[in-house]
């Protein structure tokens, strides 16, 4: 065993925690090494040193007593302490709760109407029985409106449909009219090409003709 | 009753058991944060705040049986809090034992004097408890913290492996290295240590 290696083990011997299966080889290192001896030995002087040092008295005993902790008072200590993220990730949704249970009970609305109870509770104010009629009669002015606005904007836009179709159709005649002009013009250019080509070979034909009658001397008959 | 009774009796809403912990537990814990901050006040204001820290959060430990290490663990960390808030705002301490270290510099050559003017087995007790706070103040934090768990507080070194999420070596390493540290600075003091534990 090194040095090294028995450094932890000395602490083990000072405090007589030592391992029964390594303390031999430990002991045999220490009776032929000087200086772990003399280490473990400064050591042990130095733990009796410390030693020495008795526990001081406690300054006070204290006790603790259950007390009731008013509800204001908690909420008061919850407020009052640090803020800390733990806090706040309580606070916000209680608020919030607040909040809409707040508003929830301010728009709260009970009616006995028909042999049944209306209930109704929303975030929003709702309106109350007398502006009810009215609101009725505005619903069904503006339902009327919007039925007329609806309409105009369906016959405009059929109208503007109609003026596309016309256009797109007048459109559609100049350009086969167009279309026309240049296929007539194209054809008579293509017969007249065809007739001065034929008449060319007709041409040519009787010129080949005469010249064999030439050369055959072939006379006609009188 | 077990330590880890009285905690499973408190946390079902027993306060006498959690004043039976106090009871218990008070003197250790107050010389545990004293050795480890070396000022008595100071450990007097942290114990105070350790165990109304205990009573408020000791419902969260959810294995009783781990009570021990929880509450030592907890102390250590007020006690790093503590100082590393000295660190950033430094206080000046007066001397807990007035009279107990005369010599300038914070040497102790007057241990030997017989011409001290305080001979008393008192007296002497608390010089030699000035010199040891001043040298354990001195050495590593670290080094003291296992000093403090192991001399004072008896701990096995499992345990202080387990308060200090170390391995059992690197702790028995720190109160090696802690111990040499100590003696040296025992030894630049010039304490003469026969002397002294003869008149021990």
């Amino acid at each position: 065993m090194k040095c090294k290696d028995v450094q932890n083990h000395l602490i083990d011997l000072v405090y007589d925690e030592a391992d029964p299966q390594t303390e031999p080889s430990v002991r045999e290192h220490l009776e032929s090494c000087d200086h772990c001896r003399a280490v473990l030995e400064e050591m042990q002087e130095t733990a009796e040193m410390l030693s020495r040092w008795e526990d001081a008295d406690a300054p006070a005993t204290h006790i603790f007593m259950h007390e009731p902790v008013s509800p204001l008072r908690s909420l008061g200590s919850f407020f009052s302490g640090r803020c800390t993220l733990r806090k706040l990730s309580l606070a916000i949704p209680a608020l919030l709760l607040l909040l809409f249970l707040g508003l929830s009970a301010a728009n709260f609305n009970a009616r006995f109407d028909g042999g049944r109870w209306h209930i109704s509770m929303s975030l929003l104010p709702g309106p109350d029985a007398a502006s009810e009629e009215a609101l009725i009669r505005q619903v069904k002015a503006v339902h009327q409106q919007t039925l007329i606005l609806v309409a105009e904007m369906l016959e405009e836009s059929r109208e503007a449909d109609r003026q596309d179709m016309e256009t797109a159709l007048a459109r559609l005649e100049r350009r086969m009219e167009t279309q026309r002009l240049q296929d007539l013009q194209m054809v008579g250019r293509s017969m007249e090409g065809l007739h001065l080509t034929t008449e060319g070979r007709i041409y040519e034909t009787n010129a080949r003709l005469n010249d064999l009658i030439r050369l055959t001397g072939y006379r006609q008959p009188q | 009753m077990t330590d880890t009774a009285l905690v499973t009796a408190f946390q079902n809403g027993d306060i006498n058991a959690f004043n039976t912990l106090v009871w218990r537990w008070e003197k250790r814990i107050f010389n545990y944060i004293y050795r480890i901050i070396g000022n008595e006040e100071t450990a007097r204001d942290l114990c105070q705040n350790f165990f109304l820290k205990m009573f408020r959060e000791i419902k969260k430990v959810r294995d009783p049986e781990k009570v021990v290490p929880w509450m030592y663990r907890v102390a250590l960390n007020m006690c790093r809090d503590e100082m590393r808030r000295q660190k950033k705002q430094p206080l000046v301490y007066l001397d807990d034992n007035p009279g107990s270290d005369q010599t300038p510099g914070g040497t102790i050559r007057d241990l030997n004097d017989t011409s001290s003017p305080s001979p008393e087995q008192l007296a002497h007790n608390n010089q030699l408890v000035a010199i040891l706070k001043k040298s354990l103040m001195a050495i590593p934090e670290e080094q003291r913290e296992i000093i403090v768990m192991k001399q004072y507080q008896g701990l096995k070194f499992t345990e202080i492996a387990d308060i200090l999420g170390v391995s059992v070596n690197t702790a028995k390493s720190r109160l090696y290295y802690g111990l040499r540290a100590l003696r040296k600075i025992l030894e630049s003091d010039r304490l003469d240590k026969e002397v002294m534990l003869h008149e021990m």
